[in-house]
């Protein structure tokens, strides 16, 4: 027979299984036939004959089954047989397909839509060439810590020592750009001359810079990015456009491809044109930020040993303004998503690993159940013929059939779950519009049912096929414990579901604490009623104090005066991350020894309008707030904080105290008052010394304005927005919102991972109750004989209780003390996404352990109640 | 109670079934009735084996299978020998005599 004669015929084995059988049958009954009609020959009766033709012959399932295996495609065949079998025997079980199916789902689409995220923003490379060579020089202190942008003389120095392919600087400005009906708030990355070759980026429209363009004079080129393209109206026409760039005539000339916007969230791009200069060159003017590409042939930590190097020659010729300052290098990835975002996502993919984990643990649990509430079937089916290897695939099908509808619905949830997620992320998740179901995701989906099959069918697949046939028939006539060794499992599985949900619920209990801290921390403002925006004035027309000082007076005159407002105010900065930009600096007491022999002070120094302090409720300790008459003719003042007052004067009295930024503008200032902290960068941020210099001493052109009213966020907005624009109708009114808002968006990557986990602890303190339950009803049901004895002896229904909810109380206990080594060990992990809470926190301990036990208790009522009922007659029916 | 027929040897039924069949097709329960006569009743085919080993013998070819009518006017399925089974029959046969020559000279050496 030809191989394709053969395929041809098993396949018709296959597909019509029922000619191929009836013709197995027909054979097989000619057979017995023929020899029923020899042994009546040889003088027995019909009926006689038969049997003996029977006997003769064997079994005759196992000759069907071999025969078959000799035909067809058996593999494939019996999989299907498998499978048909397996849907016959889960359709007179519907309840327990239901449950292992929606387990199954909500195990493969929590961890699908959770890893979709992971993919997106940390593994799938980012849109631009070779992003692994990409990276981020930043300043560093040589003792480590937090990183910053970088000085103008070191970016020279690793330019003209070759360190780099390509290197750029670049500054983000948020700057208004004109060209569109209304005035649109931008950030403008200004940038060197090598930025695009750095990120290899291309044009989707028109062109990027050439030399030429750095060179002043003439329009300034403008590249804008695929969002403002759309928000300039989105037509192919944009190259050659005029627009403004904060008064400064340009011209488009180029559009970026979606995506390639770098930094996140640039606008539009212009070259950098001014010249350097001296103050460019100082050696602690860290206001650049840098991006590079590695040469093809050397690795991150070369470059960096070179950095360092070059970094601290810079330093060692301003021993005194930069001494331990260094230069090290970022992956632009770990830069961009930052390591505490880093954490959240990778503990998060852990932690819906493991409900995936307790969800398959739960299903293999039930499957068990069932395997040994089916021993008689099993026994039957081996006393028939099916072999060890046959049972165990059987069992596997079952476990596949339920994982494909499971899979197909965490297909489903987790399509659902994406759009939740990318619609609840906090602000700024770098990658995050990339989300989406595709290949990688779906085969971590795939693959994750199919981990799913394996581990919940294996159990079932080897206890069920274990032992005779034989002793399971016996075993399974008399009903009386069923296998030890499946219970054995069983209570093991029960034990680990625990275990690994006090985990989560540890992990969960310990963010929930630490974002709880966050949100009850003083700000040291009050938030409520406290509305902010951005204006940014064109630095062309407002080039004097005069004019910038007065457009500020009148603005906050037409704000103050507006309906519902009760105080208006303005800052370069505002606290909590709200906007703005503050100024590092370092100040000493005037008189006092310069550093290295007296002690500086690290401070942020912003600028603010009249009644600042009264509109956000910051409290006036001591001192006096500005007046009127603190403007450019009076003496120079600051008022600085408490946490500022506390490191440079040790609790002596702050006010009347003279002192001066030494390293750049040593001009003397007096201090005439003291506020209370606030948190600068966001509700997390430690007290850091903050000073205040009325604006009139040094006006500014950007601005973020706070108002404070009764009346709605909305409209005291809407009513800004009017007077903004009737004052300058070319002046975008960026970045409104409530100082309530801004408040809750600091901390909204905490809440977010702890609402996450949250969720996901839940999911497994309940799948684990689920399982709990499930096995102490099936020990119930199997021991109601002895537990009837045991009443019908005299035990007392309390006694009978007690027995299964000491059965439940001893699993969650042993579940609950793996599980406290597991948190102890994995609440390490999260150490550094904690605040306030220490990872082996023992009231988190004690209280999660307590509502497992709960749990456990309330798992074993209604199995407990049914053991009590047990009915004490049935003891004595039973043979 | 006839005293147990020795086991067939891996192969040997085989071997058995081809040689019976290449005197001429003949239907399964005709197969087993032709070995336990040859063999002076000797040999009982353990039916439970048969047919699994006629179907695999079809499935290599070596011998073909269809539905004919019996001699007491029966739909049976009656088993021939192909031309792949003939060269098969006279491999098998060899080998076997080449085995049972050895197994003879391994007594014999007592």
């Amino acid at each position: 027979m030809s191989p394709f004669t053969r395929f041809y015929r098993r396949l018709k084995t296959v597909l019509f299984p029922r000619t191929m059988e009836a013709e197995l049958d027909e054979e097989i009954r000619f057979h017995l036939d023929m020899e029923a009609q020899k042994n009546r020959g040889l003088g027995m009766d019909a009926a006689v004959a038969r049997t003996a033709a029977i006997k003769e012959f064997g079994g005759v399932g196992r000759t069907k089954e071999e025969s078959r295996e000799q035909r067809g495609l058996p593999r494939l065949e019996s999989l299907m047989r498998d499978l048909r079998i397996a849907a016959r025997s889960l359709r007179r079980t519907p309840g327990f397909a239901f449950v292992a199916v929606l387990t199954l789902g909500l195990g493969v689409g929590a961890t699908t839509a959770i890893f979709s995220v992971v993919h997106a923003v940390l593994l799938d490379p980012l849109p631009f060439p070779e992003p692994g060579r990409l990276v981020v020089p930043q300043s560093v202190l040589a003792t480590g810590g937090d990183r910053w942008a970088v000085t103008y003389r070191d970016f020279q120095s690793w330019t003209q020592a070759g360190v780099f392919e390509h290197a750029a600087t670049y500054q983000s400005p948020e700057l208004d750009v004109t060209g569109g009906p209304e005035p649109l708030r931008a950030t403008v990355e200004v940038v060197s001359r090598d930025f695009f070759a750095v990120l290899g980026v291309r044009p989707a429209l028109g062109r990027l810079f050439s030399p030429d363009d750095y060179q002043p004079g003439g329009a300034v080129p403008v590249v804008i990015s695929d969002g403002f393209w759309r928000r300039l109206g989105g037509t192919r026409n944009v190259v050659g456009r005029e627009v403004h760039v904060t008064g400064v005539a340009g011209t488009v000339v180029g559009v970026l491809a979606p995506g390639q916007g770098w930094p996140n969230g640039g606008d539009v791009w212009v070259p950098r044109r001014a010249p350097v200069s001296s103050d460019d060159l100082g050696p602690d003017n860290f206001v650049y930020g840098a991006v590079a590409r590695l040469k093809p042939a050397t690795t991150l930590d070369a470059t960096i040993e070179r950095l360092t190097m070059l970094s601290a020659g810079v330093s060692q010729e301003f021993p005194q303004k930069r001494q331990d300052v260094r230069v090290t290098a970022t992956p632009f990835r770990d830069w961009l998503v930052g390591p505490q975002l880093t954490r959240s996502l990778w503990v998060l993919l852990g932690a819906v690993g493991l409900v995936l984990l307790i969800a398959c643990v739960n299903v293999a649990n039930l499957l068990l159940a069932r395997t040994t509430r089916r021993q008689h079937e099993l026994a039957v089916r081996a006393a028939l013929g099916a072999s060890r290897g046959r049972l165990a695939r059987q069992l596997l099908a079952e476990a596949l059939l339920l994982a494909i509808p499971g899979g197909l619905l965490g297909v489903a949830l987790a399509a659902a779950g994406t759009v939740t997620l990318t619609r609840m992320a906090p602000e700024g998740v770098p990658g995050i519009e990339r989300v989406a179901l595709h290949g990688p995701v779906l085969a971590v989906a795939l693959g994750s049912t199919l981990l799913a099959v394996l581990l919940a069918g294996l159990a079932p697949a080897l206890s069920g096929s274990r032992g005779s046939a034989a002793r399971a028939l016996v075993e399974a006539g008399t009903r009386t414990t069923g296998t030890r060794t499946t219970q054995r499992v069983r209570s093991g599985l029960v034990v680990a579901e625990v275990a690994l949900s006090l985990t989560l619920l540890a992990s969960a209990a310990l963010l929930l604490q630490s974002f709880r801290n966050l949100r009850q921390l003083e700000t040291g403002l009050d938030v409520a009623q406290v509305v902010k925006f951005e204006v940014s004035l064109p630095g062309a027309t407002y080039n004097t104090r005069q004019r910038k000082l007065g457009f500020w007076d009148q603005l906050m005159a037409r704000l103050e005066a507006a309906s519902g407002v009760q105080s208006a105010s303005a800052a370069t900065a505002i606290p909590l991350g709200g906007g703005g930009f503050y100024l590092g600096r370092t100040m000493i007491e005037a008189g006092a020894p310069e550093p290295p022999a007296g002690t500086e002070v690290g401070i942020q120094w912003s600028a603010v309008a009249p009644r600042y302090f009264t509109t956000l409720g910051q409290p006036l300790l001591a001192g006096r707030d500005f007046t009127a008459q603190d403007d450019s003719a009076g003496p120079q003042v600051i008022i600085v904080n408490r946490a500022f007052a506390q490191e440079l004067f040790k609790g002596a009295p702050a006010v009347g105290r003279r002192v001066f930024s030494w390293r750049d503008e040593r001009k003397q200032r007096e201090i005439v008052g003291v506020v209370g902290d606030v948190r600068y960068s966001g509700v997390s941020d430690s007290l850091r010394p903050l000073v205040y210099v009325p604006l009139a001493q040094e006006p500014h052109t950007s601005m973020v304005v706070v108002l404070r009213g009764a009346a709605a966020p909305g409209l005291l907005l809407e009513a800004a927005r009017r007077e903004l624009a009737a004052l300058e109708p070319g002046i975008a009114m960026a970045r409104p919102g409530t100082m309530a808002q801004v408040r809750a968006d600091s901390i909204a990557q905490p809440r977010f991972t702890a609402f996450l986990l949250g969720v996901f602890a839940a999911s497994a303190v309940l799948l684990a109750a689920v399982g709990l339950f499930g096995l102490l009803s099936y020990t119930v049901a199997q021991r109601e004989r002895e537990l009837s004895v045991r009443i019908a002896l005299g035990a007392s229904g309390r006694e009978v209780r007690r027995l299964v909810v000491g059965q439940a109380l001893t699993l969650a206990g042993a579940g609950i003390g793996l599980g406290l080594v597991g948190a102890v060990a994995l609440t390490r992990v999260l150490r550094a996404l904690l605040f306030g809470v220490t990872p082996g926190n023992p009231i988190a301990f004690a209280a999660v352990s307590a509502l497992l036990l709960g749990v456990a208790l309330a798992a074993s009522w209604l199995p407990a109640r049914r053991a009590a009922r047990a009915d004490p007659l049935a003891a004595l029916r039973v043979g | 109670m006839p005293k147990s027929p020795p086991d067939l040897l891996q192969g040997t039924l085989d071997l058995l079934i081809l040689k019976t069949l290449s005197g001429g097709p003949m239907h399964g329960w005709g197969v087993s009735q032709r070995i336990l006569e040859t063999s002076r009743q000797l040999l009982q085919v353990q039916q439970g084996s048969l047919y699994p080993a006629l179907h695999r013998l079809e499935e290599k070819g070596w011998i073909a299978a269809e539905w004919g009518t019996s001699d007491n006017n029966r739909r049976a399925r009656f088993y021939r020998l192909t031309a792949d089974g003939r060269r098969q029959l006279v491999r098998e046969t060899e080998s076997w005599r080449q085995f049972a020559g050895a197994v003879h000279f391994v007594l014999q050496a007592g």
